[in-house]
């Protein structure tokens, strides 16, 4: 098992730091007081080259594979959750629309989606009443002569202030649950597409999260996504590929926890004697370790093009739940002086625990990978 | 032990729960403004929360007993912001005085302390504060700990360290030399907390309270960890009411979720917990009462307690989805303020040294 990175890998990991620390570093703590769509950090990162790292060179995009792409998110979310989730649904829009798009819909989107001509991507899945269970979906297109015309509500659709282009699953036949959906992709300027207002959040300010309203909302026939009824495939081939994403962005936020708190205990003499103190550091360290080789192992499958939906979800359960673990105890370490907004860690604190909760709960993740070992030992 | 309230008692817990239910829909607002409203502190006065501590001769209600755990619990579960602000007001700076001033004092401040006329921060004693005793007081400089209150307070209780003890004081906001600091943090944000900041400051000797080396200041930071522990488990159970409605109301795949045994595991796994880290606050607080060395037992209920809130609420956030991420929901609120209270009063670490510290005494023979 080799571990070590390739040169190209190294190249992007430091190019996203290079970024972060320029581009975002300096905006993090005002764009957490603040709130609203990081406009700037988006449009510096497509010229960073972040905006579409796993997709092919002949769309704009980096093509520098998976690992690549979750060392990237690790270092950006390092510094400002907020912005890198608006990249990671962006990267993930631009690889749907690579891997299921018929050559109009890639030529047309995906190197708008790289240099940021569609200023960033959107994920429009999840509905009021369907969350967990996307199969609920009420949002329905119908077929018309001129192309489908769709109504319905989406919630808590990142980037939906401002994304100029947005990936919408809708019913288009009566089959219950998760049968005859299928996916379009939506102009920000369609007639019938209204935003909502940005929810107010315990955390992730730097990003947008908002409802989304179709009223006779017409597409084009070409606005279809890969094949009629089979868009729930989409839908959960595309979180296979975020949760990988999450995973990344939960590491990130771990690590600047921990990073903070090293940096407190080297300038606390007293603090620096105490095993409660130092040990707890050893544990996040030890976890978040274990979270990353999981994070790269699926990355690493995914991208030679195995199976990789286990391995994701195992990523994405243990790195988020660790990372939200590992704040806890920098601050139980550090105490009172944790507690400042001015010292980022209680940021870092607010910002992980929704990664617990987007692309699939931690609840979800567990139905995922225990009916995968029940079928791949249970002799079925 | 016995941990059953009287029936005057029970219609205390029942009033503070009312007033809950009737005033603190807003509890966001204010967390989002960074203050309370004075209104509310109004009414929690009208109540006689203020005045807990206070003998009733000078107008409290003065209470005792697992009554004073049984309020803060209950206010907790409206806002823990409050709660704090009204622990460290009644709990520490009146019952100070009540304790430790002369008749004088103890007759000029603490009737319009138990009106909340006006509101006092109670500043535990730090590193940055530096006092030296003259003829005509105590001069103090530096900063006191970030304290919960002081944004909203006009008087505030400082403590002093000096070689020969803690000299207290009660400080007026507008006197010269003194100010303020905000400190913009995780939880209760509506407790207004910061620090007191002092440039050379000359606080008159009528000012002072006990005298250095009384002792006083140590018990009120021991029994204010009871508080803590019951404010916490009223966080707590709050977060784990609303859990459990929302699991009731909210269906994925076809049947509520409170259906699947997932949920039903967090709800139980939280009360557990919740219900052993108040009964370790009820003995606390009777172990109190009965006169009983108490400091390891009331640490110990704060640790239990404010950890046990903490997984509760994070538990409750996550049964709510990602509606529990939002503000809408009390949820998120109640994490925030778990999390910032076992960082209160030291941090769960300072407690943990309490707890280890009487162990060793119990069991070293010595
Ligand atoms: C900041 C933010 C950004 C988001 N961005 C996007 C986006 O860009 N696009 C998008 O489409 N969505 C987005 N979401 C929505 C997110 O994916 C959903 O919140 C998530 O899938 C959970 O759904 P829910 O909130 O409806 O919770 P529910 O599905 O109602 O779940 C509530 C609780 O029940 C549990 N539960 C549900 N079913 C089961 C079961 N069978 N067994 C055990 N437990 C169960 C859940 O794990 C959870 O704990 C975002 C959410 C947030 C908060």
């Amino acid at each position: 098992m080799d571990l070590s990175l390739t040169p190209g890998q190294e190249t992007v990991r430091d190019a996203a730091r290079q970024y972060a620390a320029d581009v975002l570093a300096p905006k993090a703590v005002q764009l957490d007081v603040e709130g609203g769509f990081p406009l700037d950090n988006i449009r510096a990162a497509a010229k960073a080259g972040m905006t579409a790292i796993n997709v092919e060179a002949a769309l704009g995009g980096r093509a520098a594979g998976t690992i690549a792409y979750s060392l990237a998110v690790t270092e950006m979310a390092r510094v400002c959750a907020g912005t890198t989730v608006a990249l990671c649904v962006n990267n993930m829009v631009a690889e749907v629309v690579a891997h299921f798009g018929d050559e109009a819909q890639r030529a047309s989107h995906v190197p708008r989606l790289a240099d940021g001509r569609h200023v960033v991507g959107a994920f429009a899945l999840s509905e009021p009443g369907a969350g967990s269970d996307p199969g609920a979906m009420r949002t329905r297109a119908i077929k018309t002569d001129r192309g489908w015309v769709i109504n319905g509500e989406k919630l808590w659709i990142t980037s939906g202030t401002d994304a100029g282009l947005f990936i919408v699953w809708a019913k288009t036949n009566d089959s219950p649950g998760p049968r005859g959906i299928s996916t379009f992709l939506v102009p920000g300027d369609t007639p019938g597409l209204s935003r909502g207002k940005p929810e107010h959040k315990m955390g992730l300010h730097g990003s947008t999260t908002t409802a989304l309203q179709f009223t006779d909302c017409e597409v084009p026939h070409s606005a279809l996504l890969g094949v009629e009824g089979k868009g729930f495939g989409v839908a959960m081939m595309a979180l296979d590929g975020g949760r990988i994403g999450i995973a990344s962005q939960a590491l990130g936020i771990g690590l600047a926890a921990v990073d903070t708190a090293v940096q407190w205990v080297r300038d606390n003499v007293a603090a620096a004697q105490e095993q409660a103190v130092l040990w707890a550091l050893a544990d996040s360290a030890t976890e978040l370790d274990a979270a990353r080789l999981l994070t790269l192992r699926a990355a690493g499958l995914k991208e030679r093009g195995a199976s990789f939906s286990q391995e994701a979800s195992h990523a994405k359960v243990y790195a988020t739940e660790r990372a939200w673990k590992a704040c806890n105890r920098v601050l139980d370490v550090m105490g009172e002086a944790g507690l400042d907004r001015a010292a980022g860690v209680e940021r870092n604190l607010r910002d992980v625990r929704v990664t617990m909760i987007y692309e699939g709960t931690s609840e979800v993740q567990r139905i995922v990978i225990s009916r995968n070992i029940m079928r791949r030992f249970g002799g079925s | 032990m016995h941990f059953t309230l009287t029936e005057d008692d029970q219609l205390i817990v029942a009033s503070v729960t009312e007033l809950c239910a009737k005033s603190m829909g807003q509890a966001a607002d204010w967390d989002d403004a960074g203050q309370l409203p004075g209104s509310i502190l109004t009414e929690v006065a009208d109540l006689g929360l203020l005045g807990m501590s206070t003998p009733q001769a000078l107008g409290g209600v003065e209470l005792s007993g697992i009554v004073r755990a049984a309020v803060p619990e209950a206010l907790g579960g409206g806002d823990a912001a409050l709660a704090l602000v009204v622990a460290g007001h009644d709990g520490l700076a009146a019952a100070h005085v009540a304790r430790a001033a002369t008749p004088a004092q103890r007759a000029a401040w603490l009737g319009a302390w138990a009106a909340g006329e006006p509101l006092v921060a109670w500043c535990e004693p730090g590193t940055e504060l530096s006092g030296q005793m003259c003829g005509e007081g105590l001069r103090v400089s530096g900063q006191t700990p970030v304290t919960a209150g002081v944004g909203l307070a006009g008087r505030f209780v400082v403590n002093v360290p000096l070689d020969r003890g803690i000299a207290s004081a009660l400080v007026l906001g507008e006197q010269a030399g003194v100010s303020r600091t905000k400190v913009d943090r995780l939880g209760m944000r509506a407790a207004a907390a910061g620090r007191v900041v002092f440039d050379d400051v000359l606080i008159p000797l009528e000012a002072l309270i006990g005298a250095p080396g009384d002792g006083v200041v140590a018990s009120l930071m021991a029994e204010f960890q009871i508080a803590l522990g019951a404010i916490a488990c009223g966080v707590g159970r709050a977060a784990l009411a609303a859990a459990s409605v929302y699991s009731m109301q909210r269906e994925q795949f076809g049947q509520p979720i409170s259906n699947f045994q997932a949920i039903q595991w967090k709800l139980a796994n939280a009360a557990t917990e919740l219900d052993a880290a108040a009964l370790l606050v009820g003995r606390a607080a009777w172990m109190l009462e009965q006169r009983q060395p108490f400091e390891a037992a009331a640490a110990q209920a704060k640790v239990a307690a404010s950890e046990a809130a903490e997984r509760a609420c994070s538990e409750a956030l996550q049964i709510h989805g990602g509606y529990g991420y939002t503000r809408e929901f009390p949820v998120e609120r109640h994490l925030r303020a778990a999390k910032t209270l076992s960082m209160a009063a030291g941090s769960n670490r300072a407690s943990r040294k309490t707890a280890a510290a009487a162990i060793a005494r119990r069991f070293g023979g010595s």
